[in-house]
């Protein structure tokens, strides 16, 4: 079995009976910094996710230098100074949408539910919350959700010279288009 | 005393001119894949093989670099006016994911599944499967 198949299985298991499964590789993580100075905003459009539709388990792993800035500057200064993405090249979120219940995936609709896990970025770990909206659509579920993310939290280190560039506090969105495995 | 503030405020003027240009207009243009002087070139299953089997090494060995890809096409996506293009590898659930750049739309319009193609661009590593992005048709 290669590493591909019992990477897949592991992930799968991880989250539970493959039945429920719903899978993207193609989501969506962006985030925007703002200020006065300078707006920065990045966008990740291969992001792996797995949600579980009967535990409600959820995990997602992305690619650092899958971020794609506008301005090729601000991209090598990303990935050289702040995420050091040849160091970290993956962050990931583990953990479960709590009121998985209140999504009727086999009905199309819009539906609200919480998730709670941890977001692991440059091998930090720290727990967050959210509240996702979830849109069930012809069998395929979309899962959007911003969350606040602070830099120095994981520690991304931001110099004094570009500190009233940056954000202290950055806000990113999370689409992720399932469609069920 | 008045020429030596003119010459200060010149001085002034060209360095945040200067400045400008090189943030917002030199450096924001992403590098060019064909234009690249250390482009290295592999099979699309040997790049898959090298990461599902030693992925540490193959993340030192790849990553950010530019890569002449060649390989057969198993998939081709159209989402938001952007093309991604699956190579095929040895195994059944991994891909090479390349996806192109927007300049040349017209271009992938023309590819068709199971040809062979050569492309290059920014190999990002793996994620399940193995991404580059910014990609250039070769040939």
């Amino acid at each position: 079995m290669n590493k591909i198949i019992a990477l897949t299985t592991a992930f799968c298991l991880a989250l539970g009976l493959n039945a429920d499964n719903y899978m993207t590789k193609t989501g969506t993580v962006k985030f925007f910094s703002h200020t006065t100075l300078e707006d920065i905003k990045a966008e990740n459009r291969k992001v792996v996710s797995v949600l579980n539709t009967a535990t409600g388990a959820m995990e997602f792993s992305l690619l650092m230098k899958g971020f794609d800035f506008a301005n090729q500057l601000m991209e090598d200064h990303f990935n050289e100074s702040y995420a050091e993405s040849d160091k970290y090249p993956k962050a990931s979120f583990k953990g479960s949408v709590t009121d998985i219940a209140k999504v009727d995936f086999t009905k199309d609709g819009t539906y609200t539910a919480n998730f709670s896990g941890k977001l692991t970025i440059k091998d930090v770990t720290k727990d967050i919350t959210g509240v996702a909206k979830f849109v069930v659509k012809d069998g395929k579920a979309t899962a959007t959700s911003d969350i606040k993310v602070k830099p120095k939290d994981y520690h991304i280190n931001i110099p004094a010279t570009a500190g009233a560039k940056i954000a202290e506090e950055l806000t990113v969105d999370i689409i992720m288009d399932y469609t069920k495995k | 005393m008045k020429k030596g503030i003119i010459i200060t405020l010149l001085l002034a003027v060209t360095g945040v001119s200067l400045t400008y240009w090189y943030v917002f207009v030199k450096g924001a243009v992403h590098h060019d894949p064909l234009k690249s002087e250390q482009l290295l070139q592999v099979d699309a299953k040997k790049l898959f093989n090298d990461y599902t089997q030693f992925e540490d090494s193959a993340n030192k060995l790849y990553n950010g670099k530019v890569l002449q890809v060649k390989g057969q096409i198993s998939q081709i996506d159209l989402q938001n006016n952007r093309y991604t293009i699956s190579l095929a590898t040895d195994d059944a659930m991994g891909v090479v994911l390349c996806e192109m750049d927007t300049i040349d739309n017209a271009q992938y319009a023309q590819l068709k599944v199971q040809s062979n193609i050569e492309l290059a661009g920014f190999c990002n590593g793996l994620n399940f499967d193995v991404y580059l992005d910014r990609c250039k048709l070769v040939k």
